[in-house]
């Protein structure tokens, strides 16, 4: 287990060798000069511009700058961000906490409803609870996400006036006041991979259903339950784990279209607004530490997957 | 034994009945009008080909019919309690585990993968019984020893596919015999494991059935396998149950045909080994070594290595059929890898017609290599499922630019007659022929480039007893017509004597013994030999009808030999010439 968490870890640098030279690369072959942009944009005066790339180093030659840059990322300075001033490490992290705070509620209440579902629509298979579970997922997928989420504003913000539409409380500050900010945007996200992950768990469960070893359960005399539970989902549960890993890392980079539609202070959002901004240290860092949460999701998920399938464990 | 045996059959009233049952999915009856009894302690043997419904049998007692089917008339009594038409769901489950126990055919699939085997082991105890976790512990391990295998405490904490088959099956056992049933369904329990593995498995099933006063229903295929366990034999053909009996009358004076049919096919026929023309060998191995490396810590610091094959020289003539036969885990499918360059060679030479196909050129080898083609042992999972069986069997003429299309056809229908197969399936998808039509298409594809040398990757061994016979007929036949050569991998000894002349005995990478067939069956000089022989069942005509064969050879000639023992891989090792081409391996003196 030490040895293939390590391992994993060691086979994480080169990808974020990578990942850092795509995103030195593409930030420095953006048209427009980045000291013009921090000067405001409309400056003619050449020796101010000539002073500004030199303080931002921007007149050494690439390799130069890269491993420059490379430097200021090691010892932890992301820079400071052009359009605010802040500490782009500090603004990263603050924002990864809300992001976080959503995604991983929605996908734990997700997981909470689909795999029961999952499982038991695959247990009454062809019967009405198996069709009534299949329809009203097939029925969340065919809506795009932030409709869903839209409708949501207007029926519980809007006309029943139960909820707040706009803004983000924090938990840490009023944490019950920061929990009704919380519950439409993890609804919405929930509803969504409630609906791939029923379907996933129910195709996978179906098939180890008709495995001999499941019969073998039934043969022992154990109860429904306990085979379902025991020997049909850690079996069942491998792939969906899979998708969970991707689905997970994927809205940790930033759900972006939730936190514009929910209007959450979140990664997403933040990368959104750098980009139309040209926030170059914002964009950079951001880049960067969403290569860092996919990097670390999918160890994750790979650890996880190795205490459903004891094959992994030894490799 | 035969006393034992007679004296426990005349114990008590029936513990199982089944009368006029009918199994049917939909409106399809799959088993038709069944009447069944089983004594308390006795073991009936359930024998018949793949559908004719015997496991569905099985699995009614259990009430545990796959999706679908169901028990439509008749009733099945274990025990005073009716099995089909039960008081409440909860009484057969009940039933199931402590009473009724099921052992699978399939041990590498009927253990959960993600559950530890003490763990699988423990579930059913807890629910059947009072007992503490010492004592169910203390019952497992016991178990675990009982079925020989060693360091139980060990084998607790791990999982199913850290074993080989033949001890997945005994955890099997152990698992299912620990509650004691009263009844124990055995649904082929060993068709997936090689001969000496399944003589051992159904040994200590046998062995434990009887000290526990067990009733045994053992569900299988193979005739020659159950006879030697079972009091009475009940033969199905296509759901109906054409003949009940005891053993020894069945084998020895079958009233229907059918079972004629199963004995025949049991028999294997006379053997007719196919020998080949003298003069240079059309393939000679040399000293092969084969390689399996596992890797270690991120691919750097070196890893295991396992020798597969160690030292390998085998030599096959034109014409001959050569048998390589061994245990799985031999080694002997690697060297039909491995003369293919299906698997990299670790040492030494492939030399086709006195070209070593390592130093020719790399044109000059594809041309040779032609000249090979394999039949492989899982006719499901060797043919393309998405290519209909024409383009698979045409395949096989790919390289020759001469042919124009309609030749091609017309080839591909002639080999498909020769086969034993219809011209117009050449249509068809795999999916739609049995295993047995699959494994003659395999043959085809394999033919029709009229090849020199076929390797015959245990083409048999995933088929039915009866069809095996109809294949290795085929087979013979074949090789009458074309000439090719053959070297033939088994598990069998009696498959290999059917058509091979030449026999090569492999144990852990090694060649044990290398004799002529004749010579190998006449005097088996090597103690391994000698045990795959005892292992694998036969029937025998004697003068009051088929018998079963003795399985215990007499004891060898004391010659003085200090024999090979593949568990000592470090020993010496040497191959010895008797004489004729004999050769057996001995433990060199330093």
């Amino acid at each position: 287990m030490f040895f293939f968490v390590l391992r994993r870890i060691v086979m994480a640098i080169p990808t974020f060798a990578i990942v850092a030279v795509i995103i030195f690369t593409l930030i420095r072959a953006l048209p427009g000069d980045p000291a013009l942009m921090m000067l405001g944009g409309n400056i003619d005066d050449e020796s101010t511009l000539e002073m500004m790339r030199r303080q931002l180093g921007l007149d050494q030659p690439l390799p130069i700058q890269f491993l420059a840059w490379l430097r200021e990322v090691f010892s932890g300075n992301l820079g400071v961000s052009i359009l605010t001033g802040q500490d782009v490490g500090a603004l990263l992290l603050d924002r990864f906490s809300v992001t976080a705070t959503v995604v991983l509620l929605a996908m734990v209440s997700a997981l909470v409803v689909a795999i029961p579902a999952g499982l038991i629509a695959a247990h009454r298979h062809n019967t009405a609870t198996d069709y009534a579970i299949v329809v009203l997922t097939i029925l969340k997928l065919s809506m795009p996400s932030f409709w869903v989420g839209l409708m949501l504003l207007v029926l519980f913000g809007a006309i029943l006036g139960w909820l707040p539409t706009v803004g983000f409380v924090s938990m840490s500050q009023d944490f019950g006041l920061g929990v009704t900010y919380l519950i439409l945007p993890v609804t919405s996200l929930a509803l969504s991979e409630i609906a791939i992950m029923t379907r996933m768990m129910r195709a996978g469960s179906l098939e180890i259903l008709s495995r001999d070893y499941v019969t073998h359960a039934r043969a022992k005399g154990l109860p429904e339950r306990r085979v379902l539970w025991r020997h049909v989902f850690p079996n069942a549960f491998a792939p969906t784990l899979t998708m969970v890993g991707i689905a997970l890392a994927g809205l940790l980079a930033g759900a972006a279209v939730t936190e514009t539609v929910f209007t959450l202070p979140g990664l997403g959002k933040l990368l959104v607004d750098s980009i139309y901004g040209r926030d170059y240290p914002v964009l950079q860092g951001a880049l960067l530490f969403i290569a860092a949460v996919y990097v670390l999701t999918n160890l994750l998920v790979d650890i996880a997957y190795s205490f459903f399938d004891p094959k992994v464990r030894l490799s | 034994m035969e006393a034992a045996k007679q004296s426990l059959k005349a114990v008590g009233d029936p513990i199982l009945t089944i009368e006029r049952l009918e199994i049917s999915f939909g409106g399809h009856a799959v088993v038709r009008d069944v009447d069944l009894e089983l004594r308390q302690g006795e073991i009936l043997a359930l024998v018949g080909e793949s559908g004719s419904g015997k496991s569905m049998i099985g699995r009614a007692i259990l009430g545990l019919l796959p999706e679908g089917g169901r028990a439509s008339q008749g009733r099945i009594c274990f025990a005073g309690h009716e099995i089909t038409a039960p008081t409440s769901a909860e009484e057969l489950r009940l039933l199931r585990g402590s009473s009724i126990g099921l052992i699978f055919q399939e041990p590498l699939s009927s253990l959960n993968p993600t559950m530890k085997i003490g763990e699988q082991m423990f579930e059913a105890m807890r629910l059947h019984t009072d007992l503490s976790e010492t004592e169910i512990r203390e019952r497992a391990l016991d178990m675990l020893r009982q079925v020989r295998l060693d360091r139980p405490e060990a084998l607790l904490n791990r999982y199913p596919h850290e074993f080989s088959g033949g001890m997945r099956q005994r955890i099997m056992i152990a698992s299912v015999m620990m509650l004691k049933p009263r009844l124990l369904i055995a649904d082929e329990p060993t068709t997936a494991l090689d001969a000496v593995v399944q003589r051992e498995v159904l040994d200590i099933m046998e062995d434990l059935a009887r000290a526990n006063g067990t009733s045994v229903l053992l569900i299988s295929h193979d005739l020659a396998v159950v006879a030697r366990y079972a009091e009475r034999v009940a033969v199905m053909e296509k759901g109906d149950l054409v003949e009940t009996g005891p053993t020894r009358d069945v084998l020895a004076a079958p009233q229907h045909d059918y079972t004629r049919k199963l004995l025949a096919a049991a028999q294997l026929g006379t053997p007719n080994p196919i020998a080949g023309q003298a003069g240079e060998p059309l393939l000679a191995v040399e000293n092969l070594h084969v390689d399996f490396i596992e890797k270690g810590f991120l691919g750097l610091f070196g890893g295991t290595t396992h020798h597969a094959v160690r030292g390998v020289s085998l030599t096959i003539g034109r014409g001959e059929a050569v048998g390589l036969v061994g245990e799985s885990g031999s080694g002997k499918s690697t060297i039909g890898r491995a003369i293919c360059n299906l698997t990299p060679k670790a040492g030494g030479r492939v030399i086709y017609e006195g070209t070593d196909l390592a130093e020719c050129s790399a044109q000059a080898e594809q041309r040779l290599r032609r000249r090979i083609r394999v039949v492989f042992q899982d006719p499901f999972s060797s043919l393309n499922p998405r290519m209909r069986i024409g383009r698979i069997v045409r395949e096989g003429l790919r390289h020759d630019k001469s042919l124009s299309e309609a030749e091609r056809t017309e080839a591909v229908g002639e080999m498909l007659e020769s086969v034993g197969l219809e011209r117009d399936m050449a249509e068809r998808f795999p999916h739609a022929l049995s295993g047995g039509q699959r494994q003659r298409v395999a043959i085809a594809r394999a033919l029709i480039a009229k090849p020199d040398l076929i390797i015959a990757d245990e083409p048999v061994s995933a088929l039915d007893v009866t069809i095996q016979a109809q294949i290795l007929e085929l087979f013979k036949k074949l090789q009458g017509e074309y000439g090719f050569a053959c070297l033939f991998i088994s598990h069998d000894l009696h498959i290999v004597e059917q058509l091979c002349a030449r026999l090569y005995v492999l144990n852990n990478g090694r060649i044990m013994e290398e004799a002529t067939t004749e010579a190998l069956f006449g005097a088996p000089s090597h103690p391994y030999t000698r045990r795959l022989l005892s292992a694998s069942p036969r029937l025998e005509r004697g003068e009051q009808g088929l018998h079963l064969a003795a399985s215990d050879l007499p004891d060898a000639p004391d010659t003085g030999h200090v024999f090979f023992d593949a568990t000592e891989a470090d020993a010496l090792y040497r191959l010895v010439d008797l004489g004729d081409g004999h050769r057996i391996a001995l433990r060199a003196s330093t």
